[in-house]
């Protein structure tokens, strides 16, 4: 047998990366609206969502970090060291898509 | 095949009549490469695996994985990716050149076109353009949101209530074109539709003269 369960509020991690790329989209939409409808200077948008964007990244490669060094509960036996692999990987996956899907706004064009 | 006979038609955008449309035009078909290229290797790793049962099982799951989840969409998906933004920087009506401007205003379910480099004369569900020039539609709305879309001439933008968006299109050659509402905008949605006529320069400031009359004579 594999032990105890894994408690059912861990799951929650399998989401945690993606929960930081969803806020990352809402706060890098909103900043880049609000920037431009009051005319902020591009260099000055520009560097905010650099900042909102590296806020995020950091956030995503501490949890990453932390949970990649963390050792599983032995009495949770296999589960918990799968669980915890799995969540690494999404916090990977997660890291790669908000570069790949927000680094753009810092490069193409802020307002018209 | 079926797809491809849909091609042609005034509310096509694959056969695009201008720069915006063209380049919009481009792009999916690239995009459509692209989308073919990952299909064809997809369906042929599915039919190796089927047609020759063990194949592959000398690769570990994780190479699989690294080679098919990661290695495979990047080196198909980035590119496209980079293609699309830079296609994107292309079509956007940058300050610096000044085009003409012509007035876009919608409202249930009518388009009123104001030409302020015309004396601000106005047209109605017709829309007059010199061909071979560039122009920026300013658009916007006067009740829900509506969006403003000429598909052989350019993408597709929002009316916004209280907010101007602009969108800077050309069209190449003299000729009729349609353009239609793009977001669903109340029960008149479908039937909100207006024609483009393209001028030959040297006939344009006539021929919007005789439509703003037109448009004047009905009340």
């Amino acid at each position: 047998m594999n032990g105890r369960p894994v408690p059912p509020r861990r799951l929650w991690l399998l989401a945690a990366g993606f929960l930081v790329w969803c806020s990352a989209l809402v706060v890098l939409y909103a900043l880049h609206a609000i920037g431009c409808a009051f005319g902020w200077q591009a260099g000055a948008l520009r560097w905010s969502l650099a900042i909102v964007l590296l806020v995020h990244l950091i956030a995503i490669a501490w949890m990453w970090r932390h949970l990649a060094t963390a050792r599983p509960d032995p009495e949770l036996g296999q589960a918990a060291v799968f669980l915890q692999t799995v969540v690494v990987w999404t916090l990977i996956a997660a890291l790669v898509a908000t570069v790949i899907t927000f680094a753009p706004s810092l490069v193409l064009k802020t307002c018209i | 095949m079926a797809a491809l006979c849909g091609c042609s038609g005034p509310l096509s955008t694959l056969d695009p009549s201008g720069p915006s449309a063209a380049s919009i035009a481009t792009l999916w078909w690239v995009m459509l490469a692209g989308a073919g290229v990952l299909f064809a290797l997809v369906l042929t790793l599915f039919l190796l695996v089927i047609l020759r049962p063990g194949w592959g099982s000398r690769l570990p799951p994780s190479r699989w994985i690294t080679l098919g989840g990661l290695a495979l969409p990047a080196v198909i998906l980035l590119p496209l990716l980079c293609y699309g933004l830079l296609a994107g920087e292309r079509l956007l009506p940058l300050p610096g050149h000044s085009p003409p401007r012509i007035e876009a205003v919608a409202r249930q379910w009518v388009w009123t076109f104001r030409y302020p480099d015309r004396g601000n004369v106005e047209t109605t569900n017709v829309l007059h353009l010199p061909a071979g020039t560039p122009v920026d539609i300013d658009v916007s709305s006067e009740d829900v949101i509506h969006a403003f879309w000429v598909p052989r001439l350019a993408g597709k933008i929002d009316a916004v209530p209280g907010q101007v968006n602009h969108l800077r299109l050309q069209a190449d050659t003299p000729g009729r074109y349609e353009g239609q509402c793009n977001e669903f905008c109340g029960v008149g949605h479908a039937r909100m539709h207006f024609v483009v006529i393209v001028d030959r320069p040297a006939d344009y400031p006539a021929a919007l003269a005789g439509a703003a009359a037109t448009t004047k004579a009905e009340p």
